[in-house]
């Protein structure tokens, strides 16, 4: 379940204000616990543009309004509405987080259908992004599978930051041999995250923009973000041009039936 | 050279001292001498062969980085009753995850981790083709007729009746170096090996090609070089019989080898599949010129009484100009390939001369050093060509006297071989075939082979579509165009199969639209393909279009295997890409594309160089022998062979390539080195004997020893590399060796031959004839001409010496020779009634004998009343001057007119 885990997990992460704690953490935990505590609850509207540059420099943009809403069971619901590029103008996903499993929709206006897609598969990048369904889930927790370890803290983007060694379980199939994660250390926000493949070659680095950094009215959050992969040369910048948090959305919002009437 | 050898031979021990001290660090260079690891290694990459900044490399590197590596490793499962069995899938799924666990592997697809998009209960399920193997067998058959019916899949992945299934692993980007070190290609066979235990697997694709050949050039080398080692000691030791005679040209040799792979390690710290060869050529190379220097040893040490610095010292005096000029039109010919746009071409011609240089030197240096300190042997009373039975010396004797006789005909038998050649060369094919380079039973060969037979083709290519705007590849339309491409390359015989962008957006499509037969079609709507794309793509589509759907690629997996096979199709391919409409341009790609391409730029690029180095040659003989003409002529000899050697390949049908194709300026080179050898000695001898036909004769005498000992040196030398595994190795020994024969056989025919027609007047005579102080005021004969013309007038006549007392002429005596004396003093006189009447007194300047020019008869007595140095000529001599410098004979006419004239009137006053 590849896709809509993925879309849910980005979701997730954007979305993910981080005030900072009261006391300052000390362990791998606290950190932790500083960074999840930041998940949103309720609901948001955010405008979300994607740019990819791939190896020879070429760009393309993909531009989309996300809705998401977070029912009383703490699971969240995404409709994601493309608006950009024009051919995908009115294409739709749906993302419907369950225990275990994620449900994923897609319609595609040109043959007017909703199509629920599955795949258990789990590497390759994410239309054509530098994010894989492993780095969202990465990003979102850090954490079912990996064990993480403090390192001596240091810097990213010029401010100090927690740094944390993380290493995934033998059995995870990750496609990373570990990950360093900096966080920082005034808003808890994860900064900088640097995924290392076998070899312990640096494969990618995943940075938040600090100017981006803005303080929602539930926390701290980086609106830009950029992946780069050192190996394929290429890079990925995600932002959001609009936030809205607590917007009253109905229910029906998230159904297959709004999906396929775009509204 | 005099003073040089004076110094070399005076401080022998610092000049060994000092070579040994190079040789240290040349070595130290080469290995690493705290850990022994060798810095010097070997690169099989096509990168050397490739040009560098070439736009048709440019845009394949641009290629590349846009739609990844075709330089992936091709590993190919059969089983003779199907793959579509649990135990051959399971296998097939435990394979690609162990090669894909490889540190250095980008990435593995295979039939068990391709995506597929499957429509499912109202589902669409985007996963492998299997998960967990099934076991029913009805299952299994199911899962084999959707592989099957998969365009992708059977384009590329499964053999159209089953049997046959690949793994396509990318290497990471690294160089061919890197690849080698980790000897990925062998850990990947490896794990997919112990996994397909039950099948027939192969492998095959560029990076492994290009891995074995490296392996093999390796193995050839270890064994080739101690050959040729083996053979130049066989070779010196049944010549000069003995220990020194053995040691000096081996040790020379190997210094010189040492210098040269030194100085290459500076330069770059790995041989290519080109470089690979210097090592063997500079051998070779090198032992024919310390040969000289040893044979020219042997030869003067009875001569200066048993010792050895003397023997050494008038060694490098007598063959020390020869090989000095020998190597620097060596070196020049090697070194007109760094005029080649490639960098192997470019790497090959400057070591080669680099080569050709430290073993000159080391031949001047060494040599002559190490045979001065050697205790000279007892004296045997035999000279050198006495202990071989003088049978060669007979031998020669008798070639002398044939050339001299069939002068004529052995001039004609060149120009027709000449001509013979010229057609050949029209028949020359250009193919370069790095997997038929293989022996046919290596297992790279038979798995291309294998993999051809199997898939339908082993070679890939990449035709790349741009169009003029971004999304044009969504372009229903254009789909059409690119499918009706793709369709007309299809169709060609040797293209196994071809994969492009329209067939994925078709598969998505049908997946998308339930499977519905009709909908494994190309969309209706631009909108629609933007869609199926964006839900339903992979990274695979990465492989065949640009993220601006700007720019698409088709895969073509074709069964050429040589350039000729594959420039062909390429060929066909662009001839098709010609009816693209205005908005699309088309172009043909890839690393077998490049190198198909480039063995074209190769054969021009050698006929190129092959210019330049006979501009260079021509340029230094013009130079050296100080006439256009004499230049020509020295350079046909040398000519000629390399003529025989295009006309063989054209005629024995074997393809000019980047091997075959150094041949010709290899010969160039070493043919040019007896040449000048000859016409050196010629020079002198036919001074000295004041004959040209006694002087090419007597310069047969002298040099054949040494040429056919070096020419067969160099023969079974580059014979040594049949020895090697690889193709055109064996081709590049038997053709430089079947060369040098010709070379050596044109030298001891043609070239006599030529010469016996040519006064030769070279820089070194012009620079160093003494006809004293200002000869064109002091001479009569030469008055009006300028310094250099003077000397040459003389150059082109004879100079002779007479002791005091003797007579040169004899009045009644029949002969046409006029003297004119350079330094002593003649008296002429006659007799009258048995007394002598004396007539005159000549000192510098005067002319005696023109009387005889005239009427062929003496007049009078002249004899030598001191040592006299005289200038001597004949009307041969100034028929051969108005020839060769028309402007200089005029002069000399003129003077020699005045001459006769100031006699006349002399004549006519003492009548009256």
């Amino acid at each position: 379940m590849k896709r809509n885990s993925f879309l849910l997990q980005l979701l997730s992460v954007v979305m993910a204000a981080t005030p900072a704690a009261g006391a300052a953490p000390d362990t791998v935990e606290e950190i932790e616990a500083c960074v999840e505590a930041n998940q949103p609850e309720g609901t948001s509207v955010q405008t979300i543009v994607v740019r990819s540059v791939n190896r020879v420099g070429s760009e393309t943009e993909m531009r989309s309004k996300v809705y998401w809403m977070q029912d009383e069971d703490e699971r969240s619901k995404v409709l994601m509405r493309f608006d950009a590029p024009p051919d995908m103008r009115g294409s739709a996903i749906l993302l419907l987080e369950h225990d275990g499993r994620n449900d994923m929709f897609m319609y595609l206006p040109e043959l007017r259908r909703v199509r629920r897609i599955t795949t258990h598969m789990m590497q390759g990048s994410m239309f054509g992004t530098d994010f894989t369904y492993e780095d969202f889930e990465r990003l979102q927790g850090m954490s079912d599978d990996a064990s993480g370890e403090r390192s001596p803290d240091g810097e990213a983007a010029g401010r100090p930051a927690y740094v944390i060694r993380y290493t995934p379980a033998p059995d995870s199939g990750s496609e990373y041999s570990h990950m360093i994660s900096y966080v920082d250390q005034e808003t808890c926000v994860p900064m900088r995250l640097e995924l290392f493949e076998g070899g312990d070659r640096l494969r990618k680095v995943l940075e938040a923009d600090p100017a981006s950094l803005t303080k929602e009215s539930t926390g701290w959050i980086a609106r830009t973000m950029t992946m780069r992969d050192l190996r394929d040369e290429t890079n990925t910048e995600m932002a959001i041009e609009e936030l809205e948090i607590g917007v009253d959305l109905p229910a029906r919002t998230f159904s297959q039936r709004s999906l396929a009437r775009g509204n | 050279m005099e003073r040089f050898a004076d110094l070399v031979i005076r401080r022998r021990r610092a000049v060994i001292l000092l070579v040994l001290a190079l040789t240290g660090l040349a070595a130290s260079r080469l290995v690493d001498f705290r850990t022994g690891a060798p810095r010097l290694v070997l690169d099989s990459s096509m990168d050397s062969l490739l040009p560098t900044e070439a736009e048709s490399r440019l845009y394949y590197d641009r290629v590349r980085r846009l739609f990844g590596s075709d330089e992936t490793l091709l590993l190919v499962a059969r089983r003779e009753a199907g793959i579509f069995e649990p135990a051959t899938l399971e296998a097939l799924q435990a394979a690609t995850e162990a090669v894909e666990a490889i540190e250095g592997i980008h990435h593995v697809t295979s039939l068990s981790n391709a995506p597929i998009l499957r429509p499912e209960a109202g589902d669409l399920v985007i996963e492998p083709l299997f998960d967990e193997v099934p076991r029913d067998p009805e299952v299994l058959r199911a899962l084999r007729d959707e592989a099957l019916d998969n365009p992708v899949f059977a384009s590329g992945l499964l053999s159209e009746d089953g049997r046959a299934t690949a793994l396509v692993v990318v290497p990471l980007d690294m160089s061919a170096v890197e690849f080698e070190a980790r000897a990925l290609d062998r850990r990947v066979y490896a794990a997919a090996a112990a996994e397909l235990d039950d099948v027939d697997l192969r492998m095959t694709g560029g990076a492994h090609v290009k891995a074995e050949t490296s392996r093999f050039l390796l193995a050839d080398l270890m064994l080739v070089v101690p050959l040729a080692f083996a053979l130049m000691a066989v070779i010196a030791l049944v010549t000069f019989r003995s220990l020194r005679g053995v040691g000096v040209p081996l040790t020379t040799i190997g210094i010189g080898v040492v210098w040269t792979l030194g100085l290459a390690a500076e330069i770059d710290p790995s041989l290519n599949i080109v470089t690979i060869a210097v090592p063997t050529l500079v051998l070779v190379v090198g032992f024919a010129y310390a040969v000289h220097v040893v044979t020219a040893y042997m030869e003067v040490l009875p001569e200066a009484g048993g010792s050895s610095p003397a023997a050494a010292r008038a060694a490098v005096e007598q063959v020390g100009l020869a090989t000095l000029l020998t190597g620097v039109t060596t070196a020049a010919g090697f070194l007109s390939l760094t005029t080649s746009d490639l960098g192997a071409i470019r790497q090959f011609g400057l070591y080669c001369a680099i080569g050709v240089a430290t073993t000159m030197l080391a031949t001047l240096t060494w040599a002559p050093a190490v045979l001065a300190c050697l205790r000279a042997p007892a004296p045997d009373g035999k000279r050198t060509e006495e202990r071989s039975g003088d049978r060669v010396g007979r031998l020669l004797r008798w070639l002398a006297d044939f050339d001299e006789r069939h002068r004529s005909a052995i001039l004609r038998a060149g120009a027709v071989v000449g001509v013979l050649s010229l057609v050949g060369m029209s028949r020359i094919a250009v193919d370069t075939d790095l997997v038929t380079n293989f022996p046919r039973d290596a297992a790279v060969r038979r798995s291309f082979d294998a993999v051809n037979e199997w898939l339908g083709g082993a070679s890939q290519l990449t035709v790349v579509l741009e169009a003029d705007e971004r999304d044009a590849f969504k372009e229903p339309a254009n789909l059409a165009i690119l499918e009706g491409l793709q369709a007309r390359i299809d169709a060609r015989p040797e293209v196994g199969s071809t994969t492009s962008l329209v067939d994925y957006v078709k598969l998505i499509h049908r997946g998308f639209r339930d499977g519905e037969a009709d909908a494994y079609a190309i969309p209706a709507s631009k909108a629609l393909v933007s869609q199926l794309l964006f839900f339903g793509g992979s990274d695979e589509l990465e492989r065949y279009a640009d993220s601006t759907y700007k720019e698409t690629a088709i895969l073509v997996r074709a069964s050429t295997a040589g350039t000729g096979e594959t420039n062909a199709l390429v060929d066909a391919v662009e001839s098709i890409l010609e009816e693209l409409p205005e908005s699309i341009e088309g172009r043909v790609t890839g690393g077998t594309v490049l190198l198909a391409r480039t063995s074209d730029d190769i054969a021009l690029g050698q006929a190129l160089s092959l210019s330049t180095a006979f501009l260079i040659i021509y340029a230094i003989l013009v130079l050296l022998f100080t006439s256009f003409r004499v230049g020509f002529f020295a350079l046909l000899p040398n000519a000629l062979p390399v003529l025989v050697y295009f006309g063989a390949l054209g005629w024995s049908g074997v393809p000019l390539n980047i091997t075959t194709g150094l041949v010709a300026c290899l010969v160039l080179g070493i043919a040019v080195d007896d040449t000048i050898h000859f016409l050196t000695r010629f020079n002198l001898d036919s001074k000295r004997l004041a004959d040209e036909r006694a002087g090419a004769k007597e310069a047969l005498l002298h040099v054949g020893r040494p040429v056919t000992t070096t020419s067969l040196a160099l023969c079974l030398g580059f014979l040594v590399l049949t020895f090697s595994s690889l193709r055109d190795q064996q081709q590049f020994g038997v053709l430089a060796s079947f060369t040098l024969g010709v070379a050596w056989l044109v030298d001891l025919t043609f070239t006599p031959a030529l010469a016996m027609g040519v006064r030769l007047v070279t820089l070194w005579d012009l620079l160093t004839v003494d006809l004293g102080k200002d000869p064109q005021h002091a001479i009569p004969l030469l008055r009006g001409l300028s310094r250099t013309r003077a000397r040459i007038a003389a150059l082109m006549m004879d100079i002779v010496e007479q002791p005091a007392g003797t007579r040169l002429i004899t009045a009644g005596a029949k002969g046409g020779d006029v003297y004119v004396v350079l330094e002593g003093r003649l008296r002429s006189s006659v007799r009258r009634d048995g007394a002598e009447v004396l007539l005159n007194v000549h000192d510098r300047g005067d002319a005696v004998g023109e009387v005889g020019l005239v009427q062929g008869e003496r007049s009078a007595d002249v004899d030598c009343e001191t040592a006299v140095r005289l200038l001597r000529f004949e009307p041969r001599d100034l028929e051969r001057l108005r020839r060769r410098y028309p402007r200089i004979a005029a002069q000399v006419l003129a003077n020699l007119n005045q001459l006769l004239a100031r006699r006349l009137v002399t004549a006519t006053s003492r009548v009256a």
